[in-house]
């Protein structure tokens, strides 16, 4: 038996308590009447649905990223729960290879014994070595694509004979066909691991499938933990200015309309060249720093629109009556305001979240985004831009980062329209 | 109205004194001018004469905010927020870390970023309120389903695949234009097609959608059921009514923005080879060159401000029951 020792880095700290936070969030407003116009505004959409269970899988694969611990055997390197599934990390190629590719992408240059010389391809380290003939190979992929369908096939049926007899909950037709499809890539996927590299290797030879998913996990932490970085900032200060108003507003609108001033990508770049020298040792901290600077710097926006409503809210009979009542300030802010801005915090977390998760590669390509040695898709997209000008072009590394990124992107799209069909009372 | 001007002018002071405290308390305090020379002077083994060398040769070997070793009002002038920080007051970038003067490289460098940012923005326009309007008119069928579909569709890809994307398509595989470069005169308009055709498609998913639902909104006003009642056809009250009144928030929407066109786009620049602001900017972020940065964060926010004034400004001239006090 392999022991094992849990490492929690502070990012991984944070993943948890978000997770925790969301499903706590969604226990407590399970009976409240917004949380019944959600499901219903959901239950209309077959693609809000879609997204939903799209945006759960990519959760669950981030938080499997982030459950790391160390081989008590191998003491060197941090390992997440991910990299047992995806054991590519000891598979490393010398070079480019095209995905399902079992010799090397460039010819190698042989000496031949008469002096003359000649190419040839050789094969890989590791991909297609369970063949015992390279004819062999077209044969194999299907019968793998085969099995593995088949294999996801009956994981769904397992699943819904499961969930029909023992909670007898319904699930609409949609989700179960997204959720067959997601079980159907899996097993396909799994029973490929190890054999091939299903989208090539990149100019070091890693495997690139593997680079893309591993990056799920910077996506989902920016957009997640930057988001609730911003949050207190955001209600606490917009709150305090809109209820207090007099020169408590005109000092915090100070602040906001000078931070807002500055063009967001230079701010960002200030922040995090002034902290380079102190971040460039540790990648995860970088990542922390690197939400926490985002978080300060776009916590204006919605301070704004809560300052707004605050101001709106403050002269309600409701509040005024409370006012008069002589109920605390603390305790009117707490019981009476806070609970009536929060459809406009939960749409901007969402609608802010997207932006987020394509804001990271922007990062990286300028040189202000995570660590060079993080994964991430910005990272991923800013190497394989030089392997353009190559020809023959190598194209899958960015194929990997644009599937995934666009997938997450696009249903987080998706979700955040649905969110404000439901929460907004303009639209709906 | 000029009182209001002159007054929005002064009430700028106060942020851009803010905006320059937080870049020099930025590079400066978390920041040593220390580790600013380690960093030029590349590397972990660096000898302090070295990094004094480089200092007094940038300015840098001056004390924060008072100089004892100078008399009167030198004694204040005569340090690093002084020389760095005050004088970007009065557009004095000074020289930059590399060794240009900053003012005239921006004087050098504005003209590429304009005529890049300048055109992508009004056939931009043009394009998204057309696509806008036609999803208007055929509101709830299935054309503007497909469309608002498409559109959220366009606005999940990241603008590094467009650029990638075109460079790829129209750049290599079918060879119609230049991957990347720039030259002066005329044949800039061979090497700026390309940017401006990517930079318009990057931005036709989130603008369309946009300029969509400020149509909708003004389509569910009284006014257009009057002019309903009074028998005008759906194309006519579509572009006589509606068009005027929704291009006003689209309009002031647009003039915040205008000043900044001047900083130009830092990924289409430098992914194209222009030699613009953005660029310039991109390099100074790459090459870590505080002077640049400093002095492109000022600008950035004088012309923001300036975009701001504008827009109140413009509010005026379009909407008669909006007044300036």
């Amino acid at each position: 038996m392999m022991s094992i020792t849990p490492i929690l880095y502070w990012t991984d700290f944070l993943v948890y308590t978000i997770l925790f936070g969301i499903l706590f969030f969604l226990y407590s407003v399970r009976k409240k009447e917004g949380w019944k116009r959600f499901i219903r505004t959901f239950s209309k959409k077959p693609l809000y649905q879609v997204s939903v269970v799209i945006l759960i899988f990519y959760g669950l694969v981030g938080f499997m990223d982030s459950l790391h611990f160390k081989d008590n055997e191998n003491r060197q390197n941090v390992k997440s729960l991910l990299d047992v599934f995806l054991p590519y990390e000891n598979l490393p190629e010398e070079t480019y290879s095209a995905p399902f590719a079992i010799e090397s992408y460039d010819p190698v240059v042989k000496k031949l014994a008469n002096g003359s010389s000649e190419q040839t391809y050789a094969r890989l380290n590791y991909a297609g070595q369970h063949l015992l003939r390279p004819q062999d190979k077209a044969s194999d992929i299907a019968w793998r694509s085969g099995g593995g369908v088949l294999g996801g096939l009956l994981l769904t049926l397992v699943f819904y004979l499961t969930l029909k007899f023992i909670c007898k909950k319904r699930l609409s037709r949609t989700i179960w066909i997204t959720l067959g499809t997601l079980f159907c890539i899996l097993t396909v996927i799994y029973f490929f691991v190890g054999h091939y590299h299903i989208l090539g290797t990149d100019k070091v030879g890693r495997d690139v499938f593997y680079l893309s998913i591993k990056s799920i996990r910077t996506g989902l932490i920016i957009g997640t933990v930057t988001t609730f970085v911003m949050l207190p900032f955001a209600v606490l200060l917009g709150m305090g200015a809109g209820y207090f108003r007099g020169w408590v507003d005109d000092i915090i609108q100070y602040i906001y309309t000078t931070l807002s001033s500055v063009p967001g990508i230079l701010l960002i770049a200030a922040a995090v060249l002034s902290l380079q020298v102190k971040i460039e040792q540790d990648p995860e901290l970088r990542l922390l720093v690197l939400c926490i600077i985002l978080g300060v710097t776009s916590w204006t926006g919605l301070c704004r629109l809560v300052r707004g409503e605050t101001l709106k809210l403050r002269e309600m009979d409701f509040v005024q009556a409370a006012i008069s009542l002589g109920v605390s300030r603390s305790k009117i802010m707490m019981k009476h305001i806070l609970p009536n801005l929060g459809h406009i915090i939960i749409i901007t977390l969402v609608l802010d979240f997207s932006g987020l998760v394509l804001a990271e590669a922007i990062l990286s390509y300028v040189g202000v985004g995570v660590a060079p040695t993080s994964y991430s898709w910005g990272n991923l997209i800013n190497a394989s831009r030089l392997e353009m000008a190559r020809d023959p072009m190598v194209w899958w590394s960015l194929l990997g980062a644009f599937i995934l990124m666009f997938v997450l992107v696009f249903s987080a799209n998706l979700f955040s329209d649905a969110v404000q069909k439901a929460l907004d009372p303009r639209r709906g | 109205m000029w009182n209001y001007i002159i007054r929005r002018m002064l009430y700028a002071i106060p942020i851009l004194i803010g905006v320059n405290i937080i870049t020099f308390a930025l590079f400066f305090f978390i920041n040593s001018p220390d580790d600013i020379a380690r960093v030029h002077l590349g590397g972990k083994y660096v000898t302090q004469q070295a990094k004094n060398d480089w200092k007094q040769m940038h300015g840098y070997h001056l004390p924060l905010f008072y100089n004892g070793k100078e008399k009167g009002i030198d004694s204040l002038t005569q340090t690093i927020f002084f020389q760095k920080s005050v004088k970007l007051f009065i557009f004095n970038f000074g020289i930059s870390d590399t060794g240009q003067n900053i003012v005239k490289t921006i004087k050098e460098r504005y003209k590429p970023s304009l005529l890049l940012a300048i055109p992508t923005l009004l056939v931009g326009l043009a394009i998204n309120i057309s696509i806008a309007l036609m999803l208007a008119f055929f509101r709830e069928t299935a054309i503007d389903t497909m469309g608002v579909f498409l559109c959220v569709i366009l606005i999940s890809i990241s603008t590094l695949f467009y650029i990638i994307g075109g460079q790829f398509l129209i750049a290599k595989a079918f060879q119609w234009l230049p991957i990347s470069g720039y030259a002066g005169g005329i044949y800039a308009l061979k090497f700026l097609a390309l940017p401006i055709l990517i930079g318009i498609a990057a931005g036709i998913g989130a603008e369309s959608r946009w300029y969509r639902t400020l149509f909708l909104e003004e389509i569910g006003k009284d006014y257009v059921r009057t002019a309903r009642a009074k028998g005008l056809s759906e194309p006519s009250i579509l572009f006589f009514h509606v068009l005027k009144n929704a291009l006003i928030p689209i309009l002031t929407g647009i003039i915040v923005i205008l000043p900044l066109l001047f900083m130009g786009s830092l990924l289409m620049e430098s992914f194209f080879g222009i030699p613009g602001l953005g660029s310039y900017t991109i390099d100074a972020i790459r090459e870590q060159d505080f002077a640049v940065i400093r002095a492109m964060v000022f600008l950035g926010t004088v012309l923001y401000i300036l975009g701001l004034i504008l827009t109140d400004i413009s509010y005026v001239l379009v909407d008669p029951r909006v007044r300036l006090q």
